[in-house]
């Protein structure tokens, strides 16, 4: 089958395309000054890189990776575990279990984060079940609801890894006498760190360019990179800001496809 | 004494998942309840109503956008599932090398945050609307959907041609089948199973998305997620959204989960 190797060429072309060309414009429009896409008044300056360290910028950065560093924590704690006691349990049917954790993100995330919204407000449905929140603008509630959204992100390769983990090396390391504590620091938790690299990525990018979380949540108080992002391309119209802070954000993403490349190499964790 | 330990632990760890399952699914009982509850505002509940069902028929902008939805999903999934095909056959010819590098360009748009692709899109977009004016609407979210849904329907291709017998294709032909004829007779009904969950897989990914097709929609197409979020707290919105969303979950819940519990557990078919 070795001379089908030709199929495999438009897709490259498509890729590079659509990957590289636009990460030339946005440096392009970085890089200027213009008037949208109109570009009669353009010019070159580095005014929208000099102000990437303007405080507003850098808060929202630090908002990203704190909500989202804590969320992706919390999701490891949660979701290995489950992944750990499902794939160790005497279950028949592991995987109608797993499908049951993993499908609520089949339904429209939007909405998912409108129905905390709903119920996070001090008047809500849940008052005639004598329960009053009032939640909205707090670290909780974005971080409460990212790890709702994302935790399915976690369980599935975490849960995929120690399925297909040897269990010949569980079973040799107490045979050798090995504490249980012991052999699954030393045994399961180092054989199964691909799936939770796999995992890390999949919250944590997600969950740092996100602005639909802290958009109906952060009630105005917590914005995150994605905010600054989506305010830029569409509601200010300021391409050549937007550009800068995407590249910025660009270059963070291509660091950690690079770092999952060294872990996963044929992409197997992330379907 | 050792015995009885056991058990308690074991409580705490199916008690521990029950709970999380319970958090999980609690948005979706809250836009259920929402679905019927006849207040618009969604912030008492006034009482039951079913109306809300049939305003997703009466609505027009929300079933247009609701058409929009399925009408992009479906071509994107086509498309994707075609020419992901054939790219995952020309990529699983490549030579380790060079496959490698391929692996992780293919991995950009898996990977990378929702918002950047949609930026690229748009951006890609933008730069030819002053040779095709308004270009925005279904061609260019429709072009952005096949471009993030695709990598996946080859992420699950590729797995089943590492699995089959190279000597099938060989066989076919030896026997006198031309290499075209011979990669749909014999190829392709023996990753059969890999398209079919990467096309699955595509269709609900495009289905659901919201933040590529808020950058890549305009000229007032909108797709459902896209419907909701430029109405969220304004008096057009309608909880007949919640009623549709219900009725969807409702389907997908059903489709998933039926065959899981007739057919014992089958391992390797893992599906997002």
């Amino acid at each position: 089958m070795k001379h089908f190797k030709y199929l495999s060429i438009p897709y490259i072309i498509w890729l590079v395309i659509l990957v590289v060309l636009p990460l030339l414009a946005m440096l392009f429009l970085s890089l200027t000054e213009s008037d949208g896409f109109d570009f009669s008044t353009i010019k070159f300056s580095f005014s929208n890189w000099a102000s990437l360290f303007n405080t507003a910028y850098l808060s929202a950065f630090w908002n990203s990776i704190k909500i989202a560093g804590i969320s992706t924590i919390i999701c490891i704690l949660i979701g290995y575990p489950i992944s750990y006691i499902i794939s160790t349990s005497k279950l028949k049917n592991k995987m109608a279990l797993i499908m049951i954790l993993i499908l609520p993100m089949r339904s429209n995330q939007l909405l998912r984060i409108i129905a905390w919204e709903k119920i996070f407000y001090p008047t809500s449905i849940i008052n005639s079940l004598g329960i009053s929140l009032d939640l909205i603008g707090t670290d909780f509630a974005v971080i409460f609801a990212t790890v709702t959204i994302y935790l399915p992100f976690m369980i599935l390769p975490t849960f995929t890894v120690l399925e297909k983990l040897d269990k010949s090396y569980v079973e040799a390391s107490y045979d050798l006498g090995v504490s249980r504590i012991g052999t699954f620091f030393k045994v399961t938790l180092p054989m199964s760190s691909k799936g939770i690299m796999s995992g890390i990525i999949m919250v944590f990018l997600p969950a740092s360019t996100g602005f639909a979380i802290t958009e109906r949540l952060g009630g105005g108080k917590i914005i995150m990179i994605g905010n600054i992002i989506e305010n830029f391309f569409k509601r200010s119209f300021n391409y050549n800001m937007g550009s800068m802070v995407s590249l910025v954000v660009i270059l963070v993403i291509m660091g950690a496809i690079v770092l999952l490349s060294k872990f996963d190499k044929e992409g197997e964790t992330l379907i | 004494m050792r015995k009885n330990k056991i058990s308690i632990t074991s409580i705490l760890k199916w008690v521990f998942i029950g709970v999380i399952i319970f958090i999980l699914y609690l948005p979706i009982i809250i836009i259920f309840v929402l679905s019927i509850d006849s207040s618009k505002t969604g912030n008492t509940f006034s009482g039951f109503t079913f109306d809300w069902y049939i305003e997703i028929f009466t609505n027009r902008s929300l079933y247009m956008s609701i058409i929009t939805s399925f009408a992009v999903a479906l071509m994107a999934t086509c498309i994707s599932a075609f020419l992901g095909t054939f790219a995952a056959i020309g990529i699983h010819a490549l030579s380790k090398k060079v496959k490698s590098k391929v692996f992780l360009l293919n991995n950009i748009p898996v990977l990378n945050a929702d918002i950047v692709t949609g930026i690229s899109i748009m951006i890609i977009c933008s730069f030819l609307v002053t040779i095709i004016p308004n270009l925005f609407g279904y061609r260019t979210m429709l072009l952005a959907h096949v471009f993030f849904t695709m990598p996946y329907v080859i992420l699950s291709v590729l797995p089943k041609l590492n699995e089959m017998d190279p000597n099938l294709y060989d066989a076919a032909t030896d026997l006198g089948l031309k290499p075209m004829k011979a990669l749909w007779t014999v190829v392709i009904p023996a990753i059969e199973t890999g398209i079919i969950s990467g096309a699955l897989l595509a269709f609900t990914l495009s289905i659901d998305d919201f933040v590529i097709s808020y950058f890549t929609s305009g000229n007032g197409v909108q797709n459902f997620s896209n419907w909701i979020y430029v109405r969220l707290g304004r008096r057009n919105f309608t909880p007949a959204a919640y009623a549709y969303s219900s009725l969807l979950t409702f389907v997908i819940l059903l489709v998933v989960l039926a065959p899981q519990f007739k057919k014992s557990n089958k391992k390797g078919d893992l599906q997002r």
